[in-house]
């Protein structure tokens, strides 16, 4: 069984909504494509230092998958303006795991770091992204979630990563083909932010 | 996206209707595009009231006492946008004017300061020369894709950073006018999309 840790913060202004309709995309398609998982949810609530570190340690002798919405900077994830996962802190809880996170920057320090500290593989973007509102925001929800979902699919996270570029290319062409030329910028924008470390050959297998 | 024609408009107090230099940019840019104005404020409230449009401006520096001098309309423009391009056309020495103004108008991209004696000629070339730059300048095409986008369309949330600020295209409309470092990586971005598009073989730019 696929043990799935997923932290949102839903409380976060302007983007608690974002972040709860990311979260909620992933769930979704579990349910709708994969039956060997347990799911377990850590809310805005529960995003601290504290809660992560008796959660994260009780499972981390066998591997599991950590994905992340929220707010983040270059050595952490934020959440009620505290870091949950940082640099120098508890990054040495993860090992282990999958370490998956749509929080702006946190591929710049935090996810290297996470790898010389044990954890297995890092999808994340290294600078600030952008999301769209309103009816546009499917878009970037399907661009978040892309990576994770391929790889649940039964793609090595390698894979998954470079599919993951390439529905931002997609997505960016269509916008284009609209005439939304901004839009497509920003998508370009982040798509060039993504960033993978570590083993490009784990599959979901790995982690049943 | 359609190209809008460019407006040139001149704040000048002694000049008058029949002056070679408008006569002459009538006849390039068209008579309903050289907006002249010998009251400053008449030309600031036009400037300021069609910011959508492509402008440039030739401003003289100095004007009635009781009107707002070239120095104050230059600030004033700026204070808005850093898309219009300004030409002062002064009587004035260059050491006559103050060394403070001079710093403004360097330090806020002034296009050039050209001396009244100069033949006219040298402001019609530094108006083709804004002209041209107006087409070719990333943050003037996206200035005007946003202006043609409808009003409400404008004024809706458009992105979010994850770092929680919301714009609309008018409040990206606004970072692109004054310069911010959020308009210049719009712009930063425009420019990473033609070269991705370029690059991958898709060289329409639709819009």
């Amino acid at each position: 069984m696929v043990s799935i840790n997923i932290a949102y913060d839903n409380q976060a202004l302007e983007l608690g909504a974002y972040f709860e309709a990311s979260k909620n995309d992933l769930v979704d398609f579990l349910a709708a494509n994969h039956n060997d998982y347990s799911i377990h949810e850590i809310h805005s609530a529960r995003c601290n230092e504290v809660y992560i570190e008796v959660r994260i340690g009780a499972i981390n002798s066998q591997r599991y998958l950590f994905i992340a919405y929220s707010h983040g900077a270059e050595d952490c994830l934020i959440s009620g303006g505290n870091s949950y996962v940082a640099v120098n802190k508890n990054t040495n809880l993860f090992t282990n795991s999958l370490f998956y996170t749509t929080a702006c920057s946190a591929g710049h320090k935090l996810g290297e770091d996470l790898i010389n500290n044990g954890c297995e593989a890092f999808i994340g973007y290294n600078r600030v992204v952008t999301v769209f509102s309103d009816e546009k925001q499917n878009v970037s929800i399907e661009c978040d979630n892309c990576g994770i979902k391929m790889f649940i699919l039964g793609r090595t996270i390698g894979d998954a990563f470079s599919l993951m570029k390439a529905y931002y290319t997609q997505q960016i062409d269509r916008l284009n083909q609209f005439g939304d030329i901004l839009s497509a910028s920003y998508l370009v924008a982040n798509r060039e932010a993504l960033v993978f470390f570590g083993n490009p050959n784990l599959t979901i297998h790995d982690f049943a | 996206m359609n190209s809008s024609p460019i407006k040139i408009v001149v704040m000048h107090d002694d000049l008058n209707e029949k002056d070679p230099l408008l006569v002459e940019l009538g006849g390039k840019y068209g008579q309903k595009n050289v907006i002249f104005k010998r009251k400053s404020k008449e030309g600031l409230d036009y400037v300021l009231n069609n910011l959508s449009q492509k402008i440039i401006v030739i401003l003289d520096l100095k004007f009635k006492a009781n009107e707002l001098s070239g120095v104050e309309v230059f600030e004033e423009i700026r204070q808005r946008t850093s898309l219009i391009y300004i030409i002062i056309w002064t009587a004035s020495n260059l050491a006559e004017v103050k060394s403070e103004n001079l710093v403004k108008f360097i330090n806020n991209d002034a296009l050039a300061f050209v001396h009244s004696t100069e033949d006219y000629t040298r402001i019609l070339q530094l108006v083709e020369k804004a002209a041209h730059e107006m087409d070719v300048r990333v943050a003037s095409v996206i200035e005007q894709w946003i202006c043609s986008r409808p009003k409400e369309e404008r004024n809706k949330p458009y992105i979010k950073y994850t770092n929680g600020k919301t714009y609309t295209l008018s409040d990206i409309l606004n970072e692109i006018r004054q310069q911010s470092s959020f308009g210049k990586e719009v712009e930063k971005n425009i420019l990473l999309l033609a070269i991705d598009l370029l690059t991958r073989g898709k060289e329409t730019l639709n819009g």
